[in-house]
């Protein structure tokens, strides 16, 4: 069960040609597959592209009825192995993952694919998480696409272009015999924007009539001497094939300078930073709102090939070219600088000297490094934002933002326009002022996780044993790294924890921990890291936190998920995968049993048996748990049955301020308050009413030796006839005692 | 120049992870949707939005702008710094981070931010205080943004049992920032048909406040302490006598803060317990003058107060029953008259503990003693989990309570006042060499917090600080003030003592 359910916004997908549709980018791309007739498709979740399959999933009805196939692939590497059945069928397929990571991971695939060639169209949709919010290594997939020969679409990022070059991305797949890429930006994915919709295609070809009548070529197969032959054919043959579609449907644009504009001037850039470009012209008063700009723009749909033609065409007569690509190293520049050295064409090109060589390219550096552009180039073009605006002859003065006086709203926006900088008084605090008070928020644990308790329960051992040198691996478990846990020394890759740890085979005062999460493991951590330390006998300890489900990506479901899943095979369990393998010492514990937890790791860490110490912790992603349990709850209390909720409370008396608790918890529902002794400045503790009672700090407070603070209220609501009388008996004789000690106090009243 | 000028409206939202942004996205959406506008947004989920920082971003652009040019606008992806019209922050630190970020200009950008802070965990894992100046933020937005509109949302949101996606939604409504009126924002939550009616009581109560003039600064937390005034009558004899002397011995300046001190040691103990602070404080105040402000003497009324009441099993027993401690949980929980709410005490005594708590002589030998030790290690080796509104687990704690009168005897009382002599007799005779020092050293007793190890290590950190002090004390230099605040600054950093062990390294 994923995170988020699309089982309303898939009806979407039903819609015929003509219909305005308004939805996120992602589930676009997911129309536009099957307006094109795609036969298969599949993929690995991870950011940006988990909704994608999140999309599909819950789309299977509809996919059905077309009969289109779909696999959830267990890892990047299956589903770009998938595409194999593109090789000797007219069958159309696409898949995703997420980028560069998942590229990594299917690169072997990959590579056969575009050896051997495709005959039906090969897409494969690549989330790009790069930038803001990114979680990974920061590289381009680019590389990729050069190095294989696969062509790579860079779409400029409306809906209108991503879903038709999901629809023209087969096309050049199917022309040139090769797989295409459709690189989309983590904002693309998530863009919620409008496109028309066409009529859903059936396959012409089904994947069942293709395997009822197989069909072999054993020239597409990737074994000597075709191998040979398919270099030849990537060059002289498919390389043209694609120069030409790209060519003859004009997939990458011009876009002419408007009237009055500098055609001396040029850019060239990836589709992808259309919007953010133009933008960034248009504040610097060098293109209006709808993209008519004042320099010639050369924009790249397909970044991969490069049409050198078109290029050195846009560029010839100019007197200077900025290029505008994303990320290092900067191939593209380099390709157009040798492009034109070939063609002895003098036009000056310019690019990462003035624009940042590495990081996303969002508003600010595109538009300064255009700024310096232009001011090196033609510096009279700027300063002309109001002549800009003058030529527009446009009256829409509904579109200007009114301000609070709707009579104002005229010099408002020659206020904007203008843009002085107002006057600092002295008074002023100093804008550098918020360094010291805006602290980072990095992403970490939910409330309630249940993977926090583990963390606490190592962090608490090691005060007893030492530091460890921990492996840790891809997953939400992975935020251990971060305060208030500090554990984590390295991360390899998805399912490479255990793999990463083991150089440290060898004996020593502590065992090492390696984790992996149940999402790692499935994805390959079964045979690259267990299996891996089984064979060599590696000797220390290894944690798999199993929660049900892959969380971090959204809490797909995987072959360890508990619940039963329609279409898929769940519930087969951790322990008899990792004891399939030959390991011996497996231990299964619950996560919010902190004690438990810590003496196993401390059992690990000390026995004498050989091989590796495997741990799995298990309990429910809360997240998920809340999203399946609150609607029972609330059925449950209307009508009428007993319920207890739980929750924690810090008395705030008893406690002294230390935040020894949140330094072995760090849940956001674990806070802090003011003091209410109003001799004391220390915030105390405070639980607040986002707390699901899952227990940790009850947990903590007793294997830590905490403090006596911790109190979890037991709410029960519809009490039985035995809770009310029980409760009335209780409150007699306690309500009893109470009053003699309030006598006590009130003897020396105030 | 004129209002030919056709941009989108630019609109971003700094939230955390899991505040709803997405939901306040949907509904601005939609509000231009139906009114004219074709709209645009943008986010980065995934992990990143795991608690951690985010921000959405939409722009908004006129549909008849549009029609005339028969052209479609290109609308970014990403905010501009310069380039907002309306930054919406979900929690005060997040519209720092966007003030940081250069999202907010004073010539353009309307700032709607809440005032509630979510604090992060690098704030709460201080050993002291560790939250930044929340109204420090709120000033720099207001000399920063062309328009703030700021109070607690929060807090408006849950009064209405909502979330604050609906009064962020409300204030924006306030602020006229858009061009849209308050009946099309209300219809937007209506389509959005997701508990409707909280979130529009939500939506409006914060349109209410939004309309108010002046932005609300945020509370600080462990600002200026407020003491309550001296009453002019007291309920007892004793209170009386009391009251009196708070009057005939302490400056007026200081007088509400030791009279609370001595209301809270009358609660911890008896009168004659807060007859004693008075006399302790009283020594000091004849060495401390009003030409200082009486520094020390606060600082020591301060710290002394709180030593004396220390947290001994006796005293946790004792909140754990007091019947307006079970009130305050049935608030905190939000239960109703029909709920009934049972507390678990998560309790851990260690045998060091439960010594503490025996007369002095029999404390001393069980501690000593192995057999008698290893026996009561066994009995309190793990934690317990205490019933304290259901009768066994009320009757422990009531019976241990009820040794407060034989507190005296004990054997922690014995340590904690013997410490507390020590101290005092150390800011006697720092006085009169340095003033300043003699303040730091009353500051020190703030070291001392916690329960069992921290509080261990605690008394550790001030132990060492105090043998600094008898060894300046005998040496006859200058002033120790300044390395004094150094160390204490280091014990209350970082976990373990490491940070205090190198400061305590160098040489003084």
């Amino acid at each position: 069960m994923a995170e988020r359910s699309f089982k309303k916004e898939v009806q979407i997908l039903r819609k015929g040609a003509g219909e305005e549709l308004h939805v996120e980018g992602i589930l676009g791309v997911t129309k536009a597959l099957l307006q094109s007739g795609v036969a298969y498709v599949g993929g690995y979740q991870g950011s940006p592209i988990s909704h994608l399959m999140d999309v599909l999933n819950d789309a299977q009805e509809i996919l059905e009825e077309l009969d289109v196939h779909f696999e959830s692939n267990a890892s990047e590497a299956t589903a770009a192995a998938m595409l194999a059945a593109s090789v000797n069928y007219p069958l159309r397929g696409a898949v995703a993952w997420k980028s560069t990571v998942g590229t990594n991971v299917a690169s072997d695939a990959l590579a056969n694919l575009a050896s051997g060639g495709v005959k039906g169209g090969a897409l494969v949709i690549v989330g790009e998480d790069y930038g803001e919010g990114s979680s990974i290594m920061q590289e381009r997939s680019h590389a990729f696409a050069m190095k294989s020969q696969m062509w790579l679409l860079d779409p400029r990022p409306n809906l209108t272009s991503i879903t038709d070059s999901v629809e023209w991305g087969f096309q050049l797949s199917e022309a040139s015999n090769t797989p295409v890429m459709l690189e989309l930006r983590i904002r693309a994915c998530h863009v919620h924007g409008r496109f028309t919709a066409k009529d859903n295609v059936r396959p012409p070809l089904t994947v069942k009539e293709a395997m009822e009548k197989p069909e072999r070529d054993t020239s597409r197969i990737v074994l000597p001497p075709s191998v040979f032959l398919h270099e030849k054919e990537k060059i002289e043959d498919r390389l043209p094939a694609a120069i030409d579609f790209i060519k003859a449907n004009q997939l990458n644009e011009f876009f002419e300078p408007r009237r009055g504009g500098n055609d001396k001037l040029g850019i060239i850039l990836q589709g992808g930073l259309y919007n953010t470009l133009i933008r960034a012209l248009n504040i610097l008063g060098l293109a209006d709102a709808f993209g008519n700009s004042d320099i010639p723009l050369y924009c790249m749909n397909v970044t991969y090939p490069y049409v050198d033609e078109e290029i050195i065409d846009f560029c010839r007569g100019k007197d200077a070219v900025l290029v505008v690509e994303e990320g290092q190293p900067d191939y593209i520049e380099q390709a157009i600088n040798k492009m034109l050295r070939n063609a002895e064409v003098s036009t000056r090109l310019h690019g990462k000297g003035m624009l940042p060589v590495y990081g996303e390219y969002q508003g600010q550096p595109l538009k300064e490094g255009v700024e310096t552009f232009i001011q090196t180039e033609a510096p009279q073009m700027l300063g002309n934002a109001e002549v800009d605006a003058a030529n527009d002859q446009i009256h829409a003065a509904d579109n200007v933002v009114q301000r609070f006086d709707p009579t104002a709203a005229a010099q408002s926006v020659i206020a904007n326009a203008t843009a002085q900088p107002v006057p600092q008084a002295d008074n002023l605090i100093p804008l550098q002022d918020l360094d010291d008070l805006v602290p980072p928020r990095p992403a970490g644990f939910c409330v309630g996780c249940p993977e926090r308790p583990i963390f606490s329960a190592i962090k608490q051992l090691q005060f007893e044993k030492g530091e460890f040198h921990v492996s840790a691996d891809i997953g939400c478990h992975l935020f251990s790294i971060l305060p208030p846990f500090n554990l984590g020394n390295t991360t390899m890759g998805y399912g490479l924890g255990g793999a990463a740890g083991s150089a440290f085979n060898v004996e020593g005062v502590r065992r090492t921990i390696n984790v992996m999460g149940d999402g790692g493991f499935w994805h390959n951590g079964l045979t690259s890291s267990i299996g891996s330390a089984v064979f060599n006998e590696n000797d220390n300890v290894f944690l798999i936190v199993d929660n049900n489900y892959s969380a971090a990506t959204g809490g797909q479901d995987i072959l360890s998920s508990k619940f039963y899943v329609d279409h898929r095979s769940t519930q087969n369990p951790i322990k008899k995968a990792v004891q399939g393998v030959g390991a011996k010492w497996v231990r299964v514990v619950d996560t919010y049993d902190v004690e438990t937890v810590k003496a196993t790791f401390k059992e690990a860490m000390e026995t004498s048996i050989k091989g590796p110490k495997i741990i799995i912790a298990q309990n429910e992603c809360m997240l998920n748990k809340q999203r399946r349990v609150k609607p029972q709850t609330r059925a449950a209390i209307k009508e009428g049955k007993r319920v207890v909720r739980e929750r924690f409370f810090v008395d705030d008396e008893t406690c002294t301020g230390d935040h020894a608790c949140i330094r072995l918890s760090g849940c956001p529902s674990l806070t802090v308050k003011e003091n209410p002794n109003p001799l004391k400045s220390d915030p105390v503790a405070y639980v607040d009413n986002d707390c699901l009672g899952c227990g940790l700090c009850g947990a903590n407070a007793h294997s830590a030796v905490l403090c006596p603070s911790f109190v979890r209220a037991e709410v029960i609501t519809n009490p039985s006839k035995m809770d009310s009388f029980l409760h009335r008996i209780r409150q007699k004789v306690i309500g009893f005692l109470q009053n003699r000690l309030q006598a006590k106090l009130d003897k020396h009243a105030f | 120049m004129s209002e030919q000028a056709v941009k989108p409206i630019t609109i971003a939202i700094s939230a955390m992870g899991g505040q709803g942004g997405g939901v306040l996205s949907n509904w601005i959406r939609d509000l231009a949707e139906t009114n004219g506008y074709v709209a645009q947004s943008t986010s980065v989920p995934g992990v990143a939005q795991r608690t951690g920082a985010t921000i959405y971003y939409l722009e908004l652009f006129s549909q008849s702008a549009m029609a005339q040019t028969n052209q479609e606008p290109v609308l970014a992806m990403t905010p501009v710094p310069g380039d907002v019209d309306v930054l919406i922050a979900a929690e005060l630190v997040e519209a720092g981070r966007a003030l940081q970020r250069g999202f907010v200009s004073p010539d353009r950008t309307t700032l709607i931010a809440t005032t509630h802070r979510s604090y992060t965990v690098s704030e709460r894992q201080q050993k002291g205080n560790g939250l930044v100046d929340s109204d420090k933020i709120v000033a720099i937005a207001e000399q920063q943004s062309k328009r703030l509109i700021a109070f607690d949302m929060n807090q408006l949101a849950i009064e209405n049992h909502s979330v604050i996606s609906s009064a962020l939604f409300g204030a924006l409504a306030a602020s006229e920032a858009l061009p849209f009126n308050k009946a099309q924002f209300e219809a937007a939550i209506e389509a959005g048909g997701v508990a409707v009616a909280s979130s529009l009581a939500a939506f409006n109560a914060a349109y209410q406040k939004g309309q108010g003039e002046e932005p609300q600064s945020a509370t600080n937390v462990g600002d200026d302490q407020v003491f309550s005034d001296l009453p002019e009558q007291v309920k007892s004899e004793s209170a009386k006598v009391l009251l009196q002397r708070v009057c005939d011995d302490v400056p007026e300046g200081s007088r509400t803060l030791v009279f609370e001190a001595v209301k809270q040691l009358v609660d911890y103990q008896d009168p004659q317990y807060a007859h004693q602070y008075l006399d302790r404080l009283k020594e000091v105040l004849e060495l401390d003058s009003s030409a200082k402000d009486y520094m020390l003497s606060n600082e020591l009324a301060k710290q002394l107060a709180l030593w004396m009441a220390f947290q001994d099993t006796i005293r946790v027993a004792e909140q754990k029953i007091r019947a307006d401690r079970f009130e305050k949980i049935r608030r905190e929980v939000k239960a109703s008259d029909e709920q009934m709410v049972y507390p678990v005490e998560f309790l851990h005594p260690r045998v060091e503990e439960i010594c503490d708590s025996m007369p002095k002589a029999l404390g001393e030998w069980a501690l000593n003693n192995r057999m008698a030790r290893a026996c009561i290690s066994a009995l309190f080796s793990h934690g317990r989990k205490l019933q304290s509104a259901k009768l066994s687990g009320f009757l422990q704690l009531y019976m241990l309570a009820s040794f407060k009168s034989g507190r005296r005897k004990t054997l922690r009382y014995f340590h904690e006042n013997n410490h507390i002599e020590a101290w005092l007799d150390r800011i006697k005779q720092a006085v009169a060499r340095d003033y300043d020092t003699a303040v730091e050293i009353a500051q020190c007793q703030n070291l001392i917090k916690g329960y069992s190890d921290t509080h261990a290590r605690g008394y550790e950190n001030f132990n060492a600080i105090m043998d600094e002090v008898d060894t300046w004390l005998a040496s006859g230099e200058g002033s120790c003030a300044a390395r004094i605040a150094k160390l204490r600054k280091a014990a209350l950093s970082g976990e373990d003592r490491s940070a205090f062990e190198a400061e305590l390294a160098l040489a003084s």
